[in-house]
C-alpha cells in the first residue's frame, strides 16, 4: 500500500483542462475543480472508466475541491464499488473518480469547445429533465 | 624792406661795431664787406641770425669753440659782474616805418672760471604812428617779416649754392618750391584733415546704421496688421452672418412647431436604456443558468450514485450501524481496566481479552465508514435537494428570460414606431435644427478666431511699438551718423582740395621758378648758345639741357653752376613775394678767372633794386671785380683784426 499521502488527484492531459478552462464559456466561472467534477459525471453517466497513463498529471488539489465535490467523489465511488467499504480506501476512492474523469473530459471538449454555451444548457437542460423524469427525482420535490 | 644798420656789442669778435648797410636806392645798392678768411666776416652773418632768429648756421669749426660772448670783454668785465653781448638790427620796412630788433645776451663768469650764460631776451620796438612802441611779441613780427624757413634764399653762403645740385638735388629744389609756395599753412590743414577723418572714422565705427533694417521690419509688422485686420472683418462679417442664420433658424423652429417632438426624443431615449437594461439582464441571467448548470449538472448526471449514497446511509442507520451504539474510545477503555462491559473481568488466558480486540478492529473500521457516511450526510441530502428542485428552478429560469426576451421584443417594436413616428415628422425640424447646430458651431469657431486674430493685432501692434522706438533711436544715430558721414565727406572734400591747391601751388610755383630761373640763366650766362633749356621736372630735378638735347648739369663748370643756382635763388627770391635783402657770404668763392668777373658783372641786374650784401674775401674781391660792380657799391667795407692774442678783436672801417 501507498504510503504517500493523498493530496491531489491527475488527469493524463492537463493541457485538455486548460483548453476547456480558456475556451469553454461555460466554465468562465470555474476553475479545474469544476471541469473535473463535470468530466467525472459524465464520464460516470457514460459508464465508462479510462485508466491513466503512467505519466498522469496533478489536475486539481484535494483542499481546492469543494465539499459537495467530495461527496460526489465518494457517492461515485461507492456506486462504483457497490460497498461502501470503499470509503476506507482514500486511494481507490479518487482512483475511481479520476477514472471517469479521465473519460468525461475527451467526451466534453466536444461538446463545450466551438459552442455556445446557452446551446450547451438547452441540450444538457433536456438531458438532466430526462434523467430526473427517469429517476423518479419528482418525489424529492 | 632793407636793413639800415647792424650794431654788435661784445659779438664774438665784435666788441662794439656799428653797420651802416647801402639802402637800394640810385642803383647804389650793394654793400660790400671785404674781410680775410678767418676775420669774422662769416660772424656778420651769424650776428644778423642770432639777433633774428637765435641761432649761427655759418660757426666755423673755430668759432664753436669760443663763446658767443667776446672774450675780451668778458676779461674785462669785475668778477661778479655781467657781460652782455648784444646785436641790433634797425629795418626800415615796406612801409618806410623804421623797427628795431634788439636780441641781449648776459654772460658771466663763476667762481670756477666757467662761463655762464642766461637765456637771450629779444626785444622789439617798431615805429606805429611816428612813435616807437615796443612789441609784445617780436618773435611772431619777425616770423611774417622774414620767415626762417625761407631766410636761406636771402641770406646764404655763395660757396654752398652748389650743393642745390650736389648733395641734396630734387629734395632741396622741392624744399624750396614748398617754402617759397608759402603753404605750410595749406600742409597744417591737410594734417589736421586728415586727424579729424580718422576721428570721425573711429567715431562712426560705433554707429551701425539699423534704422533701414527696423524700417523693413516695420513695413512688415504693418502689413502683417493690415492682413491680419481683413481677416478679422471676414471673421466679423461671418459672425454676423452666423448670428443671422442662428436666429433665422431659430424662428423658424418657433413657428414650425414639432407637437409632441420633445416627449418622443424622451421616450426614444427612455426606451433605448430600457433596452440596454434588458439586455444586461438578460447577460446577467445567462451568465447565473451557467453557472447553475455547472454547480447542478454533475449532481444531475450522478444521481443514481447520490442517491445510493443516501440509501446506504438510510440503510445503516436502520441498521444501527451508525451512528455506533459503542464507541472505539469505550472499548479501549474496557481493555485498559481489563473489565468487560458484563462486569467480568478480561483476561488473556481465556479469550475473553482477544475477543474484546476484535472488537475494537471491526469498531475502527465501521466508525471510519460510519463517520464517512455520516460526514457526507448533509451534502448528500442538500444536494438531492437541489436536484428535486432543479426543474422548477430552470423553468424560472426560462420564464424569466422569456420575459425579458418579449420585453425587448415589445420595446424593440416601440423604439422602431417612435424612431419611424420621429424620422416621419421631424424632417423639416431635424433639417433646422442641424443646420441651427452647424452655425452655432461656426458662430463659436468663429468668436475663437476673432479673438485669436484680435491678440495677433495686438500683438503685432506692440511689435511696431516697440519697433518705433528701435526706430526712433536708430534715426537719432542715423542723424549723428549723416552727421559725421557729412563731416567725414566734408573733410574729404577739403584734404582733396587742399592737396589739389598744394599741389597746384607747388605746380605753379615750380613753373614759375623754372622760367625765372631759365630767363636768368640765359641772360647772365656767358655763353646761352651752348644751352637749349632749363627745366625742373616733376621731380624736381633742375637740369640745364644742352643744345644736343642732352642734359648737362653734371658738366658744367664751377662758375655756369654759380650762374645757375644764383639763377634759382633769383627766381625763389623774386617770386617769394618778400621784398628782402640779399645777404651773401663768399658770392664769388669757387669761381675764378673770366668766370669771376662774368658774375661781377652780371650780378647788379639781376639783383637790380635789391639790398644787396656781399661779404667777400680778399682773394675774390679783385680789383677787376671791385671795377665791375663800383657802379653799384653804395657802401663798403673792410673788416681788420687786431689783439689776436685775446681771440680777436674786429673792426669795420668804412672805406
Amino acid at each position: 500500500m501507498n504510503t504517500k499521502k493523498l493530496d491531489r488527484v491527475y488527469c493524463d492531459d492537463l493541457k485538455e483542462y486548460q483548453v476547456l478552462r480558456e475556451d469553454a464559456s461555460f466554465f468562465q466561472k470555474g476553475g479545474n475543480p469544476e471541469i473535473f467534477i463535470m468530466a467525472m459525471a459524465i464520464g460516470f453517466k457514460n459508464g465508462i472508466k479510462t485508466p491513466l497513463k503512467k505519466g498522469k498529471e496533478g489536475v486539481v488539489r484535494l483542499t481546492y475541491f469543494k465539499e459537495e465535490h467530495i461527496s460526489m467523489i465518494k457517492a461515485i465511488a461507492v456506486i462504483d464499488a457497490k460497498s461502501v467499504e470503499v470509503l476506507s480506501d482514500e486511494e481507490k476512492v479518487y482512483s475511481i473518480a479520476e477514472e471517469y474523469a479521465n473519460t468525461g473530459i475527451k467526451l466534453l471538449k466536444p461538446l463545450l469547445i466551438n459552442t455556445d454555451s446557452v446551446s450547451y444548457i438547452k441540450k444538457l437542460a433536456t438531458e438532466l429533465l430526462e434523467n430526473i423524469k427517469d429517476n423518479n427525482v419528482s418525489t424529492f420535490k | 624792406m632793407i636793413i639800415e644798420h647792424i650794431k654788435l656789442k661784445n659779438f664774438r669778435q665784435y666788441k662794439d661795431e656799428k653797420l651802416t648797410f647801402a639802402k637800394p636806392e640810385k642803383e647804389k645798392n650793394f654793400t660790400i664787406i671785404q674781410a680775410s678768411n678767418g676775420v669774422g666776416k662769416s660772424n656778420l652773418f651769424n650776428a644778423i641770425n642770432w639777433c633774428l632768429y637765435d641761432k649761427e648756421t655759418h660757426l666755423t669749426k673755430e668759432d664753436k669753440r669760443l663763446p658767443l660772448v667776446n672774450t675780451l670783454a668778458l676779461r674785462e668785465t669785475p668778477q661778479g659782474e655781467d657781460t652782455y653781448v648784444e646785436v641790433e638790427i634797425k629795418i626800415r620796412d615796406d612801409e618806410n616805418k623804421i623797427m628795431v630788433i634788439t636780441r641781449k645776451q648776459c654772460f658771466y663768469v663763476n667762481d670756477t672760471e666757467d662761463i655762464i650764460k642766461n637765456p637771450s631776451e629779444l626785444e622789439m620796438i617798431r615805429e606805429i604812428r611816428k612813435d616807437m612802441v615796443k612789441v609784445s611779441s617780436p618773435e611772431y613780427i619777425i616770423s611774417q617779416l622774414i620767415p626762417e624757413s625761407i631766410k636761406e634764399y636771402f641770406f646764404f653762403d655763395g660757396e654752398r649754392l652748389d650743393d642745390y645740385f650736389r648733395k641734396e638735388g630734387a629734395e632741396s629744389i622741392k624744399k624750396a618750391v614748398f617754402k617759397i609756395s608759402q603753404i605750410e599753412i595749406l600742409d597744417k590743414v591737410i594734417s589736421h584733415l586728415e586727424d579729424k577723418s580718422n576721428d570721425f572714422l573711429k567715431e562712426n565705427k560705433d554707429l551701425t546704421p539699423a534704422a533701414e533694417n527696423i524700417m523693413l521690419q516695420l513695413e512688415s509688422g504693418n502689413k502683417t496688421i493690415v492682413t491680419l485686420q481683413k481677416d478679422l472683418d471676414l471673421k466679423n462679417s461671418s459672425l454676423l452672418e452666423a448670428k443671422k442664420h442662428i436666429k433665422e433658424m431659430l424662428d423658424k423652429i418657433k413657428n414650425n412647431p414639432v407637437p409632441n417632438s420633445e416627449d418622443l426624443k424622451t421616450q426614444r431615449i427612455q426606451l433605448e436604456d430600457d433596452l440596454n437594461k434588458i439586455e444586461s439582464n438578460t447577460k446577467d441571467l445567462d451568465l447565473e443558468l451557467e453557472e447553475y448548470f455547472m454547480d447542478m449538472s454533475p449532481k444531475i448526471l450522478i444521481y443514481n450514485a447520490i442517491k445510493n449514497f443516501q440509501e446506504q446511509i438510510q440503510e445503516k442507520k436502520r441498521k444501527k450501524e451508525i451512528p455506533p451504539g459503542i464507541t472505539d474510545e469505550y472499548i479501549k477503555q474496557l481493555l485498559k481496566s481489563k473489565k468487560c462491559i458484563c462486569g467480568r473481568q478480561l483476561s488473556h488466558k481465556d479469550s475473553s481479552e482477544a475477543c474484546v480486540v476484535e472488537l475494537l478492529n471491526i469498531y475502527n473500521k465501521l466508525s471510519n465508514i460510519g463517520n464517512e457516511l455520516l460526514n457526507n450526510q448533509s451534502n448528500i441530502e442538500i444536494m438531492l435537494r437541489d436536484i428535486s428542485k432543479f426543474r422548477d428552478k430552470y423553468l424560472s429560469y426560462e420564464k424569466r428570460k422569456k420575459d425579458l426576451q418579449k420585453d425587448h421584443e415589445d420595446k424593440s417594436k416601440l423604439l422602431k414606431k417612435i424612431k419611424d413616428s420621429l424620422a416621419l415628422t421631424d424632417d423639416s425640424y431635424a433639417k433646422y435644427e442641424q443646420q441651427l447646430e452647424i452655425f452655432e458651431t461656426e458662430k463659436e469657431n468663429t468668436i475663437i478666431d476673432i479673438t485669436r486674430l484680435k491678440t495677433n493685432i495686438e500683438n503685432s501692434q506692440n511689435f511696431i511699438k516697440i519697433k518705433k522706438e528701435d526706430l526712433d533711436n536708430e534715426l537719432k544715430k542715423q542723424t549723428k551718423f549723416n552727421l559725421l558721414r557729412n563731416k567725414l565727406k566734408f573733410c574729404k572734400e577739403s584734404l582733396d582740395i587742399a592737396k589739389k591747391i598744394k599741389d597746384e601751388i607747388m605746380e605753379e610755383t615750380k613753373k614759375e621758378i623754372e622760367l625765372k630761373t631759365k630767363r636768368q640763366f640765359f641772360e647772365l650766362i656767358w655763353n646761352p648758345e651752348s644751352f637749349e633749356n632749363v627745366k625742373i621736372d616733376d621731380n624736381y630735378n633742375l637740369s640745364v639741357i644742352h643744345k644736343s638735347g642732352l642734359e648737362s648739369i653734371g658738366s658744367l663748370s664751377a662758375g655756369q653752376r654759380e650762374i645757375l643756382a644764383l639763377s634759382f635763388i633769383a627766381a625763389l627770391n623774386s617770386i617769394s613775394g618778400f621784398n628782402l635783402p640779399i645777404i651773401i657770404d663768399t658770392p664769388l668763392g669757387r669761381i675764378s678767372g673770366d668766370n669771376r668777373l662774368n658774375i661781377a658783372e652780371k650780378l647788379p641786374k639781376f639783383l637790380e633794386n635789391k639790398q644787396v650784401t656781399l661779404l667777400v674775401t680778399d682773394e675774390e674781391y679783385t680789383s677787376e671785380v671791385r671795377k665791375r660792380l663800383q657802379k653799384h657799391i653804395g657802401k663798403e667795407y673792410e673788416i681788420k683784426l687786431k689783439n689776436f692774442d685775446c681771440g680777436g678783436i674786429a673792426n669795420i672801417i668804412e672805406k
